[in-house]
């Protein structure tokens, strides 16, 4: 079972975004996607989230092309973690992590799973205190925690309960103190752990290759490099695309570039 | 820790119940301002004294054929821009879209001064032409959300000046229309046209309610049921996507049900000041914002505050009239402010 992204091409006003883009996110592993800003890495993960749509190309959940799956039904396979906008009315944060269960109708769905569910991914993601409190008093990575905890709810849903489910996070550490960029990663490979495919767009190199099963490096909308963490480093690749000198320790699997 | 945890299941449930709770309050509050509508005005009327089957009096001819229609039209009216209101506000995700600001009221009305200085040449005085005036109301206010909803694409949080200048733009332009039509109409159609602008429930008869009443009750409980999607745009529209929303099929829904209650509304009363921009606020700041308590809130609470303007704009000082708009803009005016000044501070 995966999502299967072939020849993916992308043109946004006349420019190339994506060129050619084949990649295979497996259930039970983290494909960690790598790259400099404006490589293409969101645009990807539109496309296979099904907000856009490819120019050329095809993208299948578990052998389904994604246009023949609707769009609550997509809700019910993938749950995504975006780089959010900020929410103008004074949602509490309970109200947010709910917005997570997707059931057409809270009051007709199995209310005690929902609770069990929720007090699970609050406890998770530590916002139990938080709950009350409003969503938009937050601080910036407590918001990005409270999106995390509505991505976990989103696939615990009730639904498609034999079929492989996954989970998109785009860059999900930003804003985080260190003690929760390890936290959100060791959730996401405790799920990829339990069989969901995890699709992660990170910027910080050493975390990718701490946690990912695999790695692809995106530059100018191409693949250059789709590995495993450990053969993951190429000097001179890595001096082209990032602009800066680099070097690798293999014995602490770190990457240095200052 | 441990305590709050357990505490949770019963936290979240009292939520739900207090929303509840105040539901039923504004209902409870529909009801008295009902009873008190019809009770008081130029007559005073006991509204017990109609099931006593004696239906010649004076007393119960004002209540049937003037009072209970008048009532019911205000209650409607107000219902009805306060769910449009609220739906708009959620969609928009702008706090300050309001049907008369962003100019949707104002096209209703310029549809509506179309059709009786245009309609009533060609089509008369028949039954066509009177289904005619509240068609053309909807359609105009259609064209104006279609029009906001075109040139603020994609808003949200960049749009709310934006919004509100568009809206300008749109009101200049209606009244402008407007103007227009009222110096090329003769004098019974200007009496109809100035009508419009001024606001007022003193037109209301079964004939005119009993259709308006339909198409507005058809359209509220389509844009009750959008609540939980509502909340989950709120997110934004990819977010609402990835959530399972159909976020064209959501925005397609909300614009046409929001013309049809807006347009039918301003073709029966004319335009009535911020009540879609004020009561929606109200209602979240008693009891939160999400729209399953919102639109339902604001339906009852705009309802019961509209027959109450209604009531004070033909009591205050018997035996003339207020302009109901006149008092709806009163209080409005001021929480306008308000709430410019609240979000600058934010």
């Amino acid at each position: 079972m995966s999502i299967d992204v072939s020849s993916v091409c992308l043109d946004y006003d006349g420019s190339v975004v994506l060129k050619d883009i084949s990649l295979e996110v497996k259930s039970g592993e983290i494909l960690a996607l790598v790259g400099p800003n404006g490589a293409g890495k969101s645009s990807l993960l539109n496309i296979m989230s099904g907000n856009n749509k490819p120019n050329a190309g095809t993208v299948k959940y578990n052998g389904v092309p994604l246009d023949k799956i609707t769009i609550s039904e997509r809700a019910t396979l993938r749950s995504v973690m975006g780089q959010n906008a900020p929410i103008v009315y004074d949602y509490t944060v309970s109200d947010v992590i709910e917005m997570g269960w997707i059931q057409s109708n809270l009051f007709r769905s199995n209310k005690t799973k929902f609770y069990d569910e929720m007090r699970d991914v609050t406890t998770e993601c530590k916002l139990a205190k938080l709950l009350r409190r409003k969503f938009n008093t937050l601080s910036g990575g407590e918001q990005r925690r409270v999106h995390f905890a509505r991505s976990l709810l989103q696939l615990r849903n009730e639904h498609n309960t034999n079929s492989q489910k996954y989970l998109f996070l785009d860059e999900p550490t930003a804003n985080m103190d260190i003690y929760w960029e390890l936290q959100i990663l060791n959730s996401a490979r405790k799920l990829a752990n339990k069989g969901t495919g995890v699709f992660l767009i990170i910027h910080d190199l050493n975390l990718a290759m701490k946690f990912a099963d695999k790695i692809a490096l995106l530059a100018k909308g191409k693949i250059e490099k789709i590995t495993r963490p450990e053969d993951f480093f190429d000097k001179d690749l890595f001096t082209l695309v990032y602009g800066l000198q680099m070097s690798f320790d293999k014995k602490l699997m770190k990457i240095f570039y200052f | 820790m441990e305590k709050i945890l357990s505490l949770f299941n019963i936290r979240i449930n009292f939520l739900e119940g207090r929303q509840f709770l105040l539901l039923i309050v504004f209902c409870l509050l529909l009801i008295f301002s009902l009873f008190v509508g019809v009770s008081f005005g130029g007559i005073k009327a006991n509204v017990f004294n109609l099931f006593s089957f004696d239906t010649a009096t004076l007393e119960s001819q004002v209540l049937t054929e003037i009072r209970i229609p008048r009532v019911l039209l205000a209650g409607f009216v107000g219902a009805s821009l306060g769910l449009a209101g609220a739906s708009l506000q959620g969609l928009f995700r702008n706090p300050l879209a309001d049907p008369g600001l962003i100019g949707v009221s104002a096209g209703a009305a310029l549809g509506a001064a179309l059709a009786i200085v245009i309609g009533s040449e060609t089509m008369g005085e028949s039954y066509f032409g009177f289904l005619l005036l509240p068609l053309a109301a909807i359609i105009g206010s259609s064209i104006v959300i279609f029009l906001l909803f075109s040139l603020t694409r994609g808003f949200g949080v960049r749009g709310v000046i934006y919004m509100i200048l568009v809206g300008i733009a749109i009101n200049a332009f209606a009244t402008v229309g407007i103007g227009v039509l009222t110096f090329i109409s003769t004098d019974s159609q200007l009496r109809g046209l100035t009508f419009w602008t001024m606001g007022s429930f003193g037109g209301a008869n079964w004939n005119l309610l009993a259709p308006a009443m339909i198409l507005i009750i058809v359209s509220a409980i389509s844009l009750l049921r959008l609540g939980r999607k509502l909340d989950l745009l709120q997110l934004g529209e990819d977010e609402a996507n990835r959530l399972g929303v159909d976020v064209k099929s959501l925005k397609l829904k909300v614009v046409i049900f929001s013309a049809v209650t807006v347009g039918v509304s301003v073709s029966l009363s004319g335009i009535i000041g911020f009540v879609g921009l004020v009561i929606p606020h109200v209602v979240r700041l008693i009891g939160g914002v999400k729209h399953k308590f919102v639109l339902p809130g604001s339906v009852l609470l705009g309802a019961s505050i509209m027959i109450t303007a209604d009531l004070i704009s033909r009591t205050l000082i018997l035996p003339a009239e207020l302009p109901v708009g006149l008092i709806t803009s009163a209080i409005g005016a001021p929480f306008f402010l308000w709430l410019i000044f609240r979000i600058r501070m934010q």
